[in-house]
């Protein structure tokens, strides 16, 4: 079988993929909006990374999400946040105005540098989460003396 | 611009526009200044007022009532210079502002706020009201 076929657009089930991917394309966005963000492309959090020459650090605003609440794995040099934010209600209250939401996230990001997987942590202060990321410092370039005889 | 109104009038007030929409173009006054999402509640005897203000602390948090505005301020400090380079930036840091304009029906000296997991919570208890009285009328 030739697999180049399989991935041309003309295949029937690949024109049925494309349908279904741009579906949730579309529906991605209302998650999206709930923590403000105005990328319609992204399917979850902003993300911000800063680095240093130690460690990369991921930073995403989720006020209101519990870190018991949220997943972080690191494989392949792809840093995957994925969970939600359940609000509760106010009891004996009426809404008279809502902004905010509930919202479920899977943010990816491919990393620069390769990181120490075991090593990794997340913290969770004041609603931002920062995920610190050490990175594999690699042997240094070690000068060899040529003595002569 | 959205307003609502109810038997204690606590508006939302969007028509000057201080603040931005996060990641939206900035609009005049502070270019590093965020419209925080709110929600209001009525309670029978008090307002609450949530809002989403990620990576301020209580004490950057300023709320203040003066005549009929009541506005919250949440300073948000550049929490990256002491971090290191910044090699992707998808939102921007900065305060968060936003401002309601309130009846004379809140009692303003009770007002109480408390922030946790990047939320603030306002409350603002209403003025106690009148109750309607029988009078009782005397044969002269």
């Amino acid at each position: 079988m030739n697999t180049q076929a399989l991935l041309t657009p003309n295949n029937a089930m690949n024109r049925v993929r494309y349908g279904v991917d741009r579906l949730f394309e579309s529906m991605v966005p209302s998650f999206v909006r709930n923590i403000g963000l105005s990328d319609s492309t992204l399917s979850g959090p902003a993300l911000n990374v800063i680095e240093d020459d130690n460690r990369l650090y991921v930073e995403a605003e989720l006020p209101g999400v519990a870190l018991s609440d949220i997943e972080i794995t690191v494989a392949d040099n792809t840093l995957t946040i994925s969970g939600s934010r359940t609000l509760s209600s106010l009891e004996d209250a009426n809404a008279l105005r809502q902004e905010r939401g509930d919202f479920v996230f899977e943010r990816s990001v491919t990393l620069s540098t390769q990181v120490e997987v075991d090593a990794v942590e997340a913290r969770m202060t004041n609603g931002v989460l920062r995920v610190t990321l050490p990175k594999v410092i690699e042997s240094r370039t070690r000068r060899i003396a040529v003595t002569q005889d | 611009m959205t307003t609502f109104t109810t038997n204690n009038e606590l508006h939302t007030d969007n028509s000057t526009a201080c603040c931005q929409a996060r990641g939206n173009q900035y609009l005049a006054k502070n270019p590093h200044t965020y419209r925080a999402p709110v929600d209001v509640y009525e309670a029978k005897d008090r307002f609450i007022v949530l809002a989403d203000m990620p990576g301020t602390t209580p004490d950057g948090i300023e709320i203040t009532v003066d005549g009929n505005m009541l506005e919250m301020t949440g300073t948000v400090l550049d929490r990256y210079e002491q971090l290191g380079n910044t090699s992707r930036q998808e939102y921007g840091l900065g305060d968060f502002h936003r401002h309601f304009r309130v009846g004379s029906g809140i009692a303003t000296e009770d007002i109480t706020a408390t922030y946790r997991d990047g939320i603030l919570t306002v409350s603002l208890p209403k003025q106690p009201t009148i109750q309607p009285r029988k009078v009782q009328v005397m044969e002269n």
